[in-house]
């Protein structure tokens, strides 16, 4: 019983805590898109955002492999739903855990 | 065109290799919406692997690893996800590969979820340092290339000392990570062919889960000789603690995530 008394007094190590909420945040953010694999990223957003309507563009995937983008609002549409998921709940979970200070305070 | 999962279990005296696929089994179909498939193997004595646990306790255990170079034959799939026992699946993430142009996908990072580096050893293999690949999670289609991989498993497998000394790792026991490496290299000509664009998610022997709230995973950590705790969440995870999996108030909380 000392033992978990100890262990929920402990103080939680954030930096570990946060690195970890960053790669579990940054693994969501991949989209798969006409037959590619793409990383979503403020830079293809901007990409996506600025190209032309109705031309057609090529994008290089994370595969290397060239990935015809036929309608590229609707590419843009479809990073921008994954980009506010992925971002809204690591910025709340990130909110939340800032107020822990003690091992037993992360399940409360 | 047919997607499942394939999970490769075997019974054992102590360790619940078989209620764990079908835990395993049950979070694939709910996050993936695909089909599973179990397949129980014959517990063929043989290799011998000592487990760590986090209660500082070393177990003996028999390890039944040797029918993974089949999984082509076994599949019914036409695309597979073949997945160890051991991960669990909290997320749709894999979902994405199937229906692409990969023909076989296996994991070349791992991802220690404590940020503690505990797998650091297993980064390279063998004289030459080839770079790890992880047999816990693979993509395969059933085309030439998966087909050879898997073949040459085998032949490694049947020829395991032969192929210890010439490439120069450690072969006291037959283990599937070395085999699929070494096979990967060679079928795709000495290349690193095609990986997950994501390191592996996974959680050493030595650390444990010590609660579970639907998807979110609680996590007791050593580091330097103290404890501390994180917080995962809709984070896939290979627990290499199966002695955590075998407590009952984790186990419980896991089958009643996976059966909501």
């Amino acid at each position: 019983m000392e033992n978990f008394e100890e262990f929920a007094r402990q103080r939680l190590d954030h930096n570990r805590q946060r690195l970890a909420l960053k790669e579990q945040q940054e693994q969501r953010l991949t989209l798969a898109y006409a037959g590619g694999m793409f990383l979503v990223t403020t830079e293809l957003m901007a990409l996506l955002a600025t190209w032309p309507e109705n031309d057609i563009l090529y994008l290089v995937d994370s595969y290397e492999n060239p990935v015809e983008i036929v309608d590229a609002t609707d590419m843009l549409v479809a990073c921008r739903q994954r980009w506010y998921e992925v971002m809204n709940d690591w910025h709340n979970q990130y909110q939340e855990l800032k107020k822990v200070r003690r091992v037993g305070q992360l399940s409360e | 065109m047919s997607k499942g999962a394939l999970l490769l279990a075997t019974p054992h005296d102590t360790i619940d290799y078989i209620g764990f696929a079908k835990l395993a089994a049950k979070l694939v179909e709910k996050h993936l919406g695909i089909d599973t498939h179990i397949h129980i193997g014959e517990a063929r004595p043989g290799n011998i692997r000592a487990f760590k646990w986090h209660d500082g306790t070393i177990d003996r255990v028999q390890w039944f690893n040797s029918d993974r170079p089949l999984a082509y034959d076994l599949s019914p799939f036409e695309e597979t996800l073949l997945i160890d026992v051991d991960y669990m699946t909290f997320n749709n993430q894999l979902k994405d590969y199937f229906g692409g142009n990969h023909e076989f996908l296996c994991y070349d990072r791992v991802w220690d979820v404590t940020h503690t580096d505990s797998m650091k050893h297993e980064r390279y293999m063998t004289r030459a340092g080839h770079p790890m690949l992880w047999a816990t999670v693979v993509y395969f289609r059933k085309c030439e290339l998966a087909y050879n991989i898997f073949e040459m498993m085998k032949n490694i497998q049947t020829n395991w000392r032969y192929h210890c000394k010439f490439w120069g790792f450690p072969g006291s026991k037959y283990r599937n990570d070395f085999s699929l490496t070494l096979a990967h290299q060679l079928m795709q000509g000495y290349d690193q062919g095609t990986t997950f664009n994501h390191p592996l998610p996974s959680l050493s022997t030595m650390d444990t889960i010590y609660k579970v709230q639907g998807s979110e995973l609680f996590i007791k950590y050593q580091y330097h000789g103290s404890y501390n705790a994180l917080k995962i969440k809709d984070t896939n995870l290979h627990i290499m603690n199966k002695a955590c999996l075998m407590d009952p108030e984790i186990r419980g909380e896991l089958e009643r995530y996976a059966d909501v």
